[in-house]
């Protein structure tokens, strides 16, 4: 099937092959979609090492895309932010990747949202999205559920899920990160709402803005400002200077995240 | 689905009321102090008891974020116990209470024995099945960060391949040793190969029920080829090979009962 749709809101373009995805989503200002559950496996497509994908459009849908395999040691989708919409990205899942270098890369002036967005595999350098210039990173913004990080660090390096760039907000979001990874700087904004962070990590920065998070992960240093932005199991971290401690066995006790005005809701 | 959230709001109480403008003062009402998120309730209960013994009324501010003062709606007064529906206000994520007496008398927080605010909303924080709590808009995470077939460029170890060292699926002249083409086809009784088949590798027949094959003279093959017991023959007799017999002429085997070939000079 070849392109069809104008590429307008309206009259989104239609894609089902990985070559027409590359062609509709950098054109400027365009609406893609993607036919509902395709699945495109990178070892088909480039197995030494996926393109970078030019991203110009103003919407994508994948609606349920699952990339597999893919070999990024480049910049994978670069996301070029002009218009004062931004770019909204969503329903798409990035699996099995072996990168060195941003699965997502993003510049331009303007903000980029991602909503439903699943990166799995394993990162040897670099940073897993990189926010290179211009306004905010949404991760799930306004959408039905959040987005989702199941991603291996080993190298010997320290890394970041995020690189330190401006404004980068996390909610209804779910981590499970392993290694020398960082959510946050002292220096920058790392901003979460409603997320769970379990796993491995080195150290998490609450910015003070962040709120109603959990932190089960192995962790180094946990720190941010205010106070109360997340209940965090003292039992695997260390210097936690932000947020409320409480003991593992207290992590899974409902009364008492009640008790402690983090309320756990009951099924009706 | 839908979830019913409850916040103590007693320790929360402080003096003062809440307008469009934000917190004022006031010695008629007290308020919540600081913003409680939630995510898009549809209904509230807010259960506010009196220590003086006086029927309490109370206020429902819901807001969009947490520093706008204007809020989505402010729903007031009701006698304690009410209960909000909210269904017709779309987007509150944070609310507040305000609290007085119903004949507006002074009031302080120390007048309210307790109060609490249950919510209904379609998405919060519950137990999951591992014990801790998730959050239902959380997506669903692959099983494993690697999945296989795995990316053809990472490097992977298996003692089948590349001898045992790291390889990965892009290597020129990437040896692949599999456990046989015919292993453990434990039913295979007959099996003709071809004269013109030249080798046969490690445990290509192994576990297999051969008892004889033929190959031909020159086919390179291993001891682990065929099971044990299976007796390789040759085409032509061997070829240029020739039976071994004794001296008179019974074929000699060896020690697991396959004829022995030799070449002449």
């Amino acid at each position: 099937m070849a392109i069809t749709g104008t590429g307008t809101q309206a009259d989104p373009y239609i894609v089902d092959t990985w070559e027409d995805f590359v062609t509709a989503v950098g054109t400027t200002g365009a609406y893609v979609e993607v036919v509902p559950g395709a699945v495109w496996d990178a070892n088909d497509i480039a197995p030494e090492g996926m393109p970078t994908v030019n991203v110009n459009a103003v919407h994508i849908d994948g609606k349920g895309l699952e990339i597999q395999n893919a070999r990024i040691d480049r910049n994978f989708f670069d996301c070029l932010s002009t218009t004062a919409s931004g770019i909204t990205v969503e329903n798409i899942s990035i699996t099995s990747f072996l990168a060195s270098s941003a699965v997502i890369y993003k510049r331009g002036n303007y903000s980029l949202y991602f909503k439903n967005l699943i990166l799995s595999g394993k990162q040897t350098s670099g940073n897993t999205i990189y926010h290179y210039a211009g306004n905010s990173v949404y991760l799930n913004s306004n959408a039905d559920r959040g987005c989702g990080f199941f991603i291996d660090y080993n190298n010997e390096n320290d890394m970041y899920l995020m690189n330190d760039g401006n404004n980068v907000s996390f909610r209804d979001c779910i981590f499970n990160l392993n290694g020398k990874v960082f959510l946050g700087t002292s220096s920058n904004s790392f901003r979460a709402e409603n997320c769970y962070i379990f796993g491995e990590i080195k150290e998490c920065h609450f910015n003070g803005n962040s709120s109603k998070n959990i932190l089960n992960a192995y962790a180094e240093v946990i720190a941010g400002g205010g106070t109360n932005v997340a209940i965090i199991n003292a039992d695997k971290c260390n210097n936690v200077t932000t947020g409320t401690s409480v003991t593992d066995a207290q992590l899974k006790d409902a009364n008492y995240l009640d008790s402690i005005n983090f309320p756990i809701g009951v099924e009706i | 689905m839908a979830y019913k959230l409850t916040f103590d709001l007693t320790p929360l109480i402080e003096q003062g009321n809440i307008s469009s403008r934000g917190d004022s003062d006031s010695n008629t009402r007290v308020r919540t102090g600081g913003r409680i998120a939630i995510d898009l309730p549809t209904s509230a209960t807010i259960t506010a008891i009196s220590n003086t013994g006086k029927t309490l009324q109370v206020d429902f501010l819901g807001y969009a974020d947490s520093s706008t003062n204007t809020p989505i709606c402010d729903l007031y007064w009701y006698d304690s116990p009410y209960t909000f529906d909210l269904s017709q206000y779309s987007g509150i994520r944070y609310v507040r209470a305000v609290i007085k007496n119903s004949d507006n008398t002074n009031i302080s927080p120390a007048d309210i024995a307790s109060a609490k605010i249950e919510l209904i909303a379609p998405n919060a924080w519950y137990m999951s099945e591992d014990g801790y709590p998730k959050y239902s808009l959380f997506p669903e995470l692959p099983a494993s960060p690697m999945e296989k077939p795995y990316p053809k460029a990472l490097w992977r170890i298996d003692p089948q391949i590349n001898g045992g060292y790291p390889y990965h699926e892009l290597m020129p002249g990437l040896v692949r040793k599999g456990p046989g083409a015919f292993c453990n086809a434990i039913h295979l009784t007959r099996v003709r190969i071809p004269e013109s088949v030249k080798t046969i590798g490690e445990k290509a027949f192994a576990n297999t029920a051969l008892r004889s094959v033929t190959i031909a003279p020159d086919c390179t093959y291993s001891e682990t080829s065929f099971p044990p017991g299976c007796e390789v023959n040759f085409y032509g007799g061997g070829g240029q090979y020739g039976q071994l017999v004794d001296c008179n002429g019974v074929e000699i085997l060896d020690c697991e009962a396959v004829r022995i070939f030799v070449k002449g000079e």
